[in-house]
């Protein structure tokens, strides 16, 4: 009952967001629709199958076929300046289908709803938002301010009810207390500060601390700080660097450091050493089974080989700790992983070539494949464009071996400055190795998008697309 | 229909691979550089002077411009000669302001060997008497050339061609197709505003086609001292304008820069800026005087430079990818340009095929075990993953535990399984719930295995108090 009250309480936000758009002397209303129809072929675990000792068994093709409705509202113009209201909100539906695809059970979201009011030196933001930072994104109900003593200097601070990462479902809805029941019966408070400075064009600095508490205060949920920070030394070198901190753990999350050469003509090398390790809540059990990290480096470099001609590869190696329990049980695991990959991009008039082959060898499994789109796309945003990609697996812990062909076409079609239409198609043809079992991947993927806005026109119309 | 696939490909591999079309005059202007198809030369023992068919070239009669036909026919009768039928020539249709008959008197007061007419019609001065053709235009530069060493290179065309508001009985065809200067290369457009005195651009140009390109068209003097014209409307109308970037807005700071150059004036930005060039930027612009200053977009005129999709200098080719460091300044600064829908698109779209390769769903297994790319930043795994995963069998787990089923490239996983969930341990999220691995983790029930790894602190590890407890429903250890 309370789950459904505060369920409520965030839509009634969002509308009275919404209502001042009555009111606002513009008002912009963008809308992008889309239809998937995917075939996805189920498993299913047969206990007579494999002579009685019980398999999993693959179940004839199915589909699925969500709907997704975007909606989003810009209102200003509404008496003061800089103020404004926004809101964007998703419905999603299955069209028939026999299976259901992710979360088109859940028939709403409102993934932003609030009011804004900028003014020069300052920001303020009430309402349902999303935050995006050096932590990842993290959705709240509440109240952001923003402060701006100079021009490249920003101090922000922001709290309110906390959403479950990465979604805008609040701990304690049922969805996701359904999933898992361990999840304590209690929502989240957030609550989080950060700074950023931009002390020159090619130089930005942010720092920012988060914490989140159940909201009965009885628990730490996380408790976390990260740094961000890009340099750049001359014209042509740029270090960059972050990481992030798990403060309740008393450990590093995920730290990255790298260097990028900027060569004339759009050559660029970049070089990138690593370290990983999931920050994971304290409100789960998944925290305490000792997540373990690895750490690695990069290369990447990309040639302007002529004018519109460019030409990619780069290599990542990562290493992770031996296994702790240096287990007989498991087989060719291994410790590391390299991957390759090689790309290149052409465009010759109205036409435009793509090509990519990636190579990974573990952990987890092996893979190689590589793609081909040739598109046709005149000026104006019309594109016509087929693409291959052909792909070979073997997994580690499972056999799911093979070599999957695809072969499909895509258009877009700008239908003036306020209509859009895309489609994409794609028929994937599975073909297994000798003697391999495991799941049939021959399937058809279809997706149709409609993007449309109506309204006022202040803003830049193709920052949607 | 390997025929056809193999001409679908070489066509494509042409358009790939062939060199673009060379820009060349059109076909009325070749029609008009074409040589006179009359074979004067042959004729030249026969007439003894250019009067003797074009008699009224020196005097200005009309009539007598070209020969009769029976003039013709006196030998093309089909007896002496073959049969010809020929009529004279309608007034040409030109935009050219020439008369015949001063050009005639003043090369006859010059001339005393009688080649008036070849120093316009003959290539070249030294030809015989009668080796002629219509009239170059390299000919009238060598007296009105005034420093020009060919035709187009002329500053100034009044002196042999009309305005295009006088020359009405031009079409569209014809002043589509006028030749172009070198002087308008690439750069032209950039510098040409010097060259926009006088009447000279009046000659191929008319209102219109500067209002095609210039938002500010109306408040340019020089634009609106040009007639307008019905033809060049028609002509721009639907024009797609490709506005070139000047020399200051190349530099690498010029997206700081630009707002020190525009509060000093935007008299010269409003030439290819309309505002909502700068709101797809500058959202709010009633804080921004210079914004204000600008014309706004209006239906039927030049659209102005469209901004939208212009990548900063700083959006380096990797942007997608590694956007973190400049994202993590907080909505604030990513907003300025995007909206949090252009931000959805990706990290909570309905589809992301463009962050996504191909065939991801099948290919996304190594992904997630390496971490490549952060699953969780942008999926609730417990909703999301397990979704997807136990309506597709994989996350119902019917099979016996133990038995290694669905994990069944591992003959040992059970007892295995510890170092590579340590590892990846989301990925056992995007299948398992917690209670499931409770089934032998548990303190108080199952196998009472412990799953705390070397380096376990509890004191710290421990802040969740209630979590502890799911397991240790006793009391939680201390150490």
């Amino acid at each position: 009952m309370r789950h459904r009250l505060l369920s409520t309480c965030a839509v009634l936000l969002g509308l009275a967001a919404a209502a001042p758009a009555l009111l606002a002397q513009s008002v912009r209303l963008h809308g992008t629709t889309t239809t998937q129809y995917v075939q996805l072929r189920p498993i299913q675990y047969d206990s007579s199958a494999d002579s009685g000792a019980g398999a999993y068994v693959s179940l004839p093709v199915s589909y699925a076929a969500p709907f997704t409705q975007d909606l989003e509202l810009s209102a200003w113009g509404l008496g003061m300046t800089g103020l404004r209201a926004y809101v964007l909100v998703r419905g999603r539906a299955a069209l028939g289908s026999e299976l259901i695809w992710p979360q088109s059970d859940t028939h709403f979201e409102a993934l932003d709803a609030y009011l804004e009011l900028e003014r020069p030196q300052y920001l303020l933001r009430l309402g349902r938002q999303q935050r995006s930072s050096g932590l990842g994104f993290y959705g709240f109900d509440g109240l952001t301010a923003s402060w701006r003593p100079l021009a490249a200097l920003r101090i922000e601070g922001y709290g309110g009810r906390g959403l479950a990462r990465a979604s805008e479902e609040s701990y304690n809805s049922s969805a996701i207390t359904s999933l898992d029941p361990l999840r304590p019966d209690l929502g989240t408070i957030l609550l989080g500060a950060s700074v950023w400075a931009a002390p020159s064009a090619r130089s930005t600095f942010s720092a920012i601390y988060q914490r989140e508490l159940l909201s009965d205060a009885s628990g730490l949920v996380s408790e976390r700080a990260a740094f961000d920070g890009r340099v750049g030394l001359g014209s042509r070198l740029i270090l960059s660097g972050s990481a992030d901190a798990d403060i309740a753990r008393q450990q590093w999350g995920k730290a990255r450091i790298s260097a990028m050469v900027l060569l004339p003509r759009g050559t660029s090398l970049e070089i990138e050493a690593f370290q990983y390790r999931p920050t994971l809540d304290l409100s789960t059990i998944w925290g305490v089974f000792t997540p373990e990290s690895h750490y690695g480096y990069s290369a990447t470099a990309t040639v302007a080989a002529a004018r519109d001609m460019t030409f990619s590869g780069a290599f990542t190696y990562r290493r992770w700790q031996p296994l702790s329990s240096g287990s007989p049980f498991l087989v060719d695991v291994g410790d590391d992983q390299k991957e390759v990959s090689i790309g290149a991009h052409a465009r010759r008039g109205t036409y435009t070539l793509d090509a990519g082959y990636h190579l990974q060898l573990g952990y987890g499994g092996d893979q190689s494949g590589g793609d081909l789109a040739v598109a046709y796309a005149p000026p104006g945003g019309w594109r016509l464009g087929v693409q291959t990609t052909a792909f070979q697996q073997t997994d580690m812990f499972r056999v799911a071996d093979g070599t999957v062909y695809g072969l499909g076409a895509n258009v877009k079609t700008p239908l003036g400055r306020r209509l859009g239409l895309s489609a994409e198609a794609t028929r994937y043809f599975h073909r297994r190795l000798t003697g391999s079992t495991g799941i049939d991947w021959n399937q058809t993927r279809v997706s149709v998008s409609f993007d449309w806005t109506i309204g006022a026109d202040a803003d830049r119309i193709g920052s949607y697309r | 229909m390997i025929a056809r696939a193999l001409a679908a490909l070489l066509a494509l591999v042409a358009a790939l691979t062939g060199t673009p079309a060379r820009h060349g005059p059109g076909p009325a202007v070749a029609a008009q550089v074409a040589t006179d198809t009359f074979p004067h030369s042959l004729h030249a023992k026969l007439f003894t002077t250019c009067a003797s068919c074009h008699a009224g070239i020196s005097t200005g009669d009309t009539a007598a411009v070209w020969p009769s036909p029976e003039l013709c026919a006196g030998c093309h009768n089909g007896d002496l000669a073959r049969q010809v039928n020929w009529t004279p020539r309608p007034p040409r249709v030109t935009n050219l302001s020439f008369d015949h008959v001063p050009h005639v008197a003043l090369f006859e007061a010059m001339d005393s060997g009688g080649a008036t007419c070849q120093r316009c019609h003959a290539p070249a001065d030294s030809l015989p008497f009668m080796e002629v053709g219509r009239a170059s235009p390299a000919r009238c530069v060598d007296c009105h050339g005034q420093g020009a060493t060919s035709h187009l290179t002329q500053t100034s065309c009044e002196p042999c061609h009309t305005t295009l508001h006088d020359a009405t009985a031009l079409d569209t065809a014809t002043i589509r197709a006028f030749p172009r200067p070198p002087a308008h290369d690439s750069a032209w457009v950039l510098h040409h505003q010097s060259a926009a005195i006088g009447t000279t651009c009046a000659v191929c140009h008319a209102q219109q086609f500067c209002a095609s390109c210039h938002v500010n068209a109306r408040m340019v003097q020089a634009i609106e001292s040009l007639p307008a014209d019905d033809r060049v409307a028609a002509m721009v109308r639907g024009r797609r304008v490709t506005y070139p970037r000047p020399a200051s807005h190349l530099a690498a700071d010029w997206d700081r820069a630009h707002g020190t150059v525009a509060k000093a004036g935007v008299a010269e930005c409003a030439n290819c800026h309309a505002q909502e060039s700068c709101l797809g930027c500058h959202r709010i612009q009633e804080r921004v005087p210079t914004i204000a200053a600008l014309l706004r977009r209006t239906a039927g005129a030049a659209p102005g430079v469209d901004l939208a999709g212009l990548r900063p200098a700083y959006h380096l080719p990797d942007m997608q990818l590694r956007h973190r460091t400049l994202a993590a300044g907080g909505t604030a600064t990513c907003s300025t340009c995007h909206r949090p829908s252009y931000c959805a698109s990706c990290h909570d779209a309905a589809k992301a095929p463009g962050f996504h390769g191909a065939n991801f769903v099948q290919r996304h297994a190594q992904q997630a075990y390496t971490a490549e790319a952060e699953c969780a930043a942008c999926h609730q795994t417990q909703i999301f993953c397990r979704d997807c995963h136990r309506m597709l069998g994989r996350a119902n787990t019917n099979a016996p535990i133990g038995s290694g089923r669905y994990h069944d490239k591992q003959p040992g996983w059970l007892f295995g399984h510890g170092g590579v969930a340590r590892r990846s341990i989301e990925t056992c999220a995007s299948c398992h719930a917690q209670d499931f691995c409770l089934r032998c983790h548990s303190a108080t029930s199952g196998w009472h295995i412990n799953p705390h790894g070397a380096g376990f602190n509890p004191s710290v590890e421990g802040k969740n108090r209630a979590m502890c407890l799911v397991c240790h429903a006793t009391g939680v250890p201390t150490h």
